[in-house]
């Protein structure tokens, strides 16, 4: 079995925690949703990787889950970021910019540029 | 951290089995409930939104896997899926997995008896709190260091005034005999003499009472306070508490009973006789009478310290050293001989017998080693003789996309299963043979402290062991089995069995007859060497009853001892039942120290250093009718022989030979040392070790002509001829007889000479029973594996034979086939095994008596048998080969 790597492995992990961070508690249903929408379209979330990526976070103790009702009445889970969750995605996003960062200026090297 | 924790929830979550699998479909039906609320929003029908939906969602059974493989441990669960298919293959196969737990059980319990001697032997901590820190002080010549030096007393105090690295030093001589009058009547036991400060340095607190004031070890002989030990105090003292402040006399003084030790402390020196009572080292005199054990030069004591926190065994070492260096300048010796403290951590036995047993612990582990190795390749036999009926099995298993990897460790699991269970089974067989070894080790048998009780270490050491026997004996099977040959594996089955895989499995087996060669000669030469040993001395070690009196323990004159002894001879040979009753100064068994004195004969004008030294022996007047044999000529002692008439020997064959070759020594007159002695009787010589030993010149000394300047004359070995078959009731009764004379004077070791030989040869008896039992277990597990590896390779090769025999071969070409085969296999192994015994003969020499480590009876006697076991594993094999009906054996392919 082939997993489809639509999404870039360990960066949903990072989306899913901005996210919940941003938006608050959601259920899995709406983050997937969220998630797609962020991404104007341009994410189709696989539900193998999302649900249990969501258990391998609150392993990890980043988010907790506990059944609420949701907006149109239905019983869900909502997660939400802990404090754990808040560092990890502060540190991770820290990370993610100097890659970036750095990757950008590989990309807008000229050979010029280089003495 | 977060790997961490998020290790220790799929833990529990593997371990309690609580599978959350509730949580995924929960998830899942939320998310689809979602999905066709969206789809209807979105204006679907009812009924299609919800297929849209679960069709949107993908395929459950993918999600479900991801899901899981995050929710437990996968390694773990598959590792434990592993050894659930190991476990049901074991009960399927019942049959082989007895074969191959009994033949692990063996190999592994008689490692771990080993591996708990050796731990009780050289590791195992006094049994005394935070024993971690305590360490004995030894010291050693610089220029001879293989033998010990005891220290003395000023020494000690020099060492504990100085020293900086220690919170305390005490100083003990714990091998004091002590003789103590008891209600029940006087008792003989091992004491200790010890500074006050030991007890403190053990942190022990007493049962009762209190331990010894530091004022009271401060004067010699002023406080006679004494400690006992709890057992004591129970068996002997009825548990009475009014005991404390009571006199008890200890070898012939009163001492105040202070207070009683804790249960279960017997003195640090593990192995011997357990300490009973503790005295203070000021009344040192009481246990000790060869010299003064608190003056320098006498050399007894042990000392013992407790390292302060901090400091390390090499820092404390280092002071020690430098200690030792001021000390000698301080206390020089007369032979200026250097000296240097040498600290090691206060475990196991005393050093002394830890060198003593250290060849023998490794010779009996090195057996154990061999026993497994050999209980090793018979189980890899068999499992490669099942992995190759398996091999259909696996081929399938490959071919259904099982990773080689992942089949290699579902074998391995399976052998490391067995080895398991064997190793649980061995349990059994290390409780016999520690029995056995418990007997032999310590001190012969008595009353010994040597604890082979089971310890936390020995066991997870003997798991250790298991495992890597159960890796070890699967990794060959496993590989073997798995090669990925796929498709000719299925294809054909049994012609499959190709020239590499034969040649390994009989190398397995040359391997196998090789160390059971090995095996089977070294027992050979013990055994020989033992039965040679005990070819007897000539008359019947069962008749002799031997006590040791030591009156000049309790100070006597020698008037008074010598009162004493002539007393006891009167009332022991009016006990009924007693022939004769002799006192000597040693007991007639080998190896003992018999003082040595220059002989010469009148009108010897010769250098006298160049006389010849002979060995002497004290003997009382019938001391040969006490034995029951020896005399040849003339007579032995008599009464009539006292102080004061003149002075007589005996002389044996080989002294008399020596000394008058032409057989005229009754009568003649000899100088032994300052004394001249007229020779009355002829006797043999004593043999008691192999035909082949040359007998020891003795010359026999009346125990009442004796020099007297030495208090220990005063003592004896008193020999007494009992009735053959004498229990333990009229040993007991001896000793009653001898305390009526004078309870005080100690009577230690009774015991009938028979026993005393046992005591004295307990290491070759111990190696006896193991290395029979090793050497038979090896007969056992080599004609087993040797047997079935043949039966099965004829087995295998039945469709060859059947082709050979369609093709014209004739039975006999079939059957002489399969023999050679089966001989070669055996030939190499056995002179394998006997090249290998060339090499390792040597190692056992010194267990050895009378026999060379290249006796070729002892050497071959094993193999011999051995090989007639191999020829029957052979032939039946062949004869089956011989009757194979061709056109069925091919029929059935």
């Amino acid at each position: 079995m082939k997993k489809k790597t639509d999404v870039r492995q360990g960066t949903l992990a990072l989306m899913v925690l901005k996210t919940l961070d941003v938006l608050g508690p959601l259920h899995g249903y709406g983050l997937a949703k969220r998630i797609e929408q962020i991404s104007g379209g341009g994410l189709t979330l696989n539900t193998g990787t999302l649900y249990p990526l969501l258990l391998r976070l609150e392993q990890e103790g980043a988010i907790t889950s506990e059944r609420g009702p949701s907006e149109n009445n239905r019983s869900a889970r909502f997660y939400r970021l802990t404090a754990v969750g808040r560092r990890q995605l502060h540190a991770e996003a820290r990370d993610w910019e100097r890659t970036a960062s750095l990757i950008a200026r590989f990309f807008t090297m000229k050979a010029e540029d280089l003495p | 951290m977060r790997a961490l924790r998020r290790f220790l929830v799929r833990l529990t979550s593997s371990l309690t089995r609580r599978r959350d699998d509730a949580r995924l479909r929960e998830e899942l039906n939320d998310h689809i409930a979602f999905q066709t609320d969206e789809f209807i929003r979105a204006g679907v029908p009812a009924g299609e939104a919800r297929r849209q939906a679960v069709i949107a969602l993908g395929v459950g059974e993918p999600v479900h896997e991801a899901y899981r493989d995050q929710q437990g441990l996968p390694g773990l669960e598959s590792l434990l899926q592993d050894v659930r298919i190991a476990v049901r293959r074991m009960t399927q196969a019942p049959g082989f997995t007895a074969a191959a737990v009994a033949t692990l059980a063996l190999g592994l319990g008689l490692n771990s008896a080993v591996l708990s001697l050796a731990h009780a032997i050289f590791l195992k901590p006094l049994p005394v709190d935070d024993p971690s820190r305590l360490v004995e002080v030894g010291r050693r010549f610089a220029d001879d260091p293989s033998r010990g030096l005891p220290i003395s007393y000023p020494e000690y105090a020099y060492y504990r005034d100085h020293a900086r690295g220690f919170s305390q030093l005490a100083a003990h001589y714990s091998t004091s005999p002590m003789n103590i009058i008891t209600p029940g009547g006087p008792m003989n036991g091992m004491g200790a003499v010890v500074t006050a400060n030991y007890f403190e340095l053990l942190r022990q607190q007493p049962a009762l009472g209190r331990f010894f004031l530091a004022e009271e070890d401060r004067v010699p002989g002023r406080n006679p306070v004494a400690v006992l030990s709890y057992d004591v105090w129970r068996a002997r003292f009825a548990a009475d508490a009014s005991i404390l402040g009571k006199p008890v006399r200890i070898n012939g003084t009163d001492f105040t009973v202070v207070g009683i030790a804790a249960e279960g402390f017997h003195g640090v020196l593990m192995g011997l006789e357990p300490n009973v009572v503790w005295i203070p080292s000021a009344m040192f005199a009481i246990g000790y009478r060869y010299c003064n054990g608190l003056a320098l030069g006498c050399n007894v004591i042990g000392v013992l310290g407790r390292l302060n926190d901090g400091v390390s065994l090499e820092d404390a070492q280092a002071e020690m050293t430098v200690l030792t260096g001021q000390m000698q300048s301080a206390f020089p010796r007369p032979d200026n001989r250097s000296q240097r403290a040498e600290l090691r951590p206060a475990r196991g036995i005393r050093i002394i017998e830890q060198q003593r047993d250290a060849p023998m612990v490794r010779l009996l582990a090195g057996a154990a080693a061999l026993v497994l190795i050999i209980a090793s390749a018979n189980v890899a036999g068999l499992m490669l003789a099942r992995g190759l009926r398996r091999r259909k099995e696996i081929a399938i298993r490959l071919a259904l996309g099982a990773s080689r990897g992942r089949l290699i460790r579902l074998l391995l699991v399976e052998s490391v299963v067995l080895a398991m269970v064997g190793c649980a089974a061995g349990y059994l067989v290390s409780v016999w043979a520690t029995g056995v070894l418990r007997g032999y080790f310590g001190q012969g048998g008595t009353a010994n402290t040597l604890d082979l009780s089971l310890d936390v270490r020995v066991v997870l050491a003997s798991i250790a062991v298991a495992t890597l026997t159960g890796v070890l004996t699967g990794i060959s099977p496993a590989l073997q089995s798995t090669r990925p040959d796929t498709l000719s594996a299925m294809k054909e089955e049994s012609a499959g069995a190709g020239t590499r895989r034969s040649w390994l499995r009989e190398g397995l087996l040359v391997l196998q007859v090789a160390l059971s060669v090995m095996l089977l000669a070294s027992s050979g030469l013990l055994v020989r060497s033992f039965f040679l040993l005990h070819r007897g001395p000539g008359f019947d070690p069962g008749t002799i009853a031997i006590v040791r009196l030591r009156p000049s323990l309790v100070g006597y004159s020698n008037d008074r001892a010598w009162a004493f002894q002539r007393e006891v001879i009167d009332r022991l040979e009016a006990m009924p039942g007693v022939a004769a009753a002799s006192p000597a100064n040693v007991a007639p068994l080998p190896g003992w120290n018999r003082p040595v004195m220059p002989a010469r004969l009148d009108g010897d004008s010769g250098d006298p250093s160049n006389a010849f030294r002979t060995p002497t022996t004290v003997i009382g007047p019938r001391y040969f009718k006490t034995l029951g044999a020896g005399l040849i000529a003339g007579r032995e002692f008599e009464d009539r022989d006292t102080e004061n008439s003149s002075r007589v020997a005996l002389v044996n064959e080989a002294l008399a030979h020596r000394l008058w070759p032409r057989g005229d020594a009754l009568g003649s007159h000899v100088t032994l040392g300052s004394g001249r002695y007229e020779i009355v009787g002829l006797v043999k010589d004593l043999q008691w070790l192999s035909a082949f030993e040359a007998p020891e010149p003795i010359a026999y000394l009346n125990y009442w002509q004796q020099d007297r300047s030495n208090s220990w004359s005063q003592d004896s070995r008193t020999h007494i001829r009992v009735p053959a078959g004498a229990t333990a009731a009229m040993l007991a009764e001896i000793r009653r007889t001898i305390a009526a004379v004078d309870p005080d004077v100690p009577v230690a070791d009774a015991q009938l000479l028979d026993r005393a030989l046992d005591t004295q040869f307990s290491a070759v008896r111990a190696a006896r029973t193991m290395f029979v039992v090793f050497g038979g277990l090896a007969l056992i597990l080599s004609a087993i594996g040797l047997y079935a590896a043949l039966a099965f390779a004829v087995g295998q090769r039945t469709r060859e034979i059947a082709v050979r025999m369609a093709l014209g071969a004739s039975r006999l070409d079939v059957g002489r086939l399969v023999f050679l085969r089966g001989s070669a296999i055996f030939s190499i192994g056995a002179v394998t095994g006997l090249a290998g015994c060339a090499f390792a003969g040597p190692l056992l020499a010194h267990l050895l008596y009378g026999v060379s480590p290249r006796d070729p009876v002892a050497l071959l006697t094993g193999p011999l048998v051995l090989g007639a076991v191999a020829m029957l594993a052979i032939w039946l094999p062949a004869r089956r080969a011989m009757r194979l009906d061709p056109i069925a054996a091919l029929r059935s392919e």
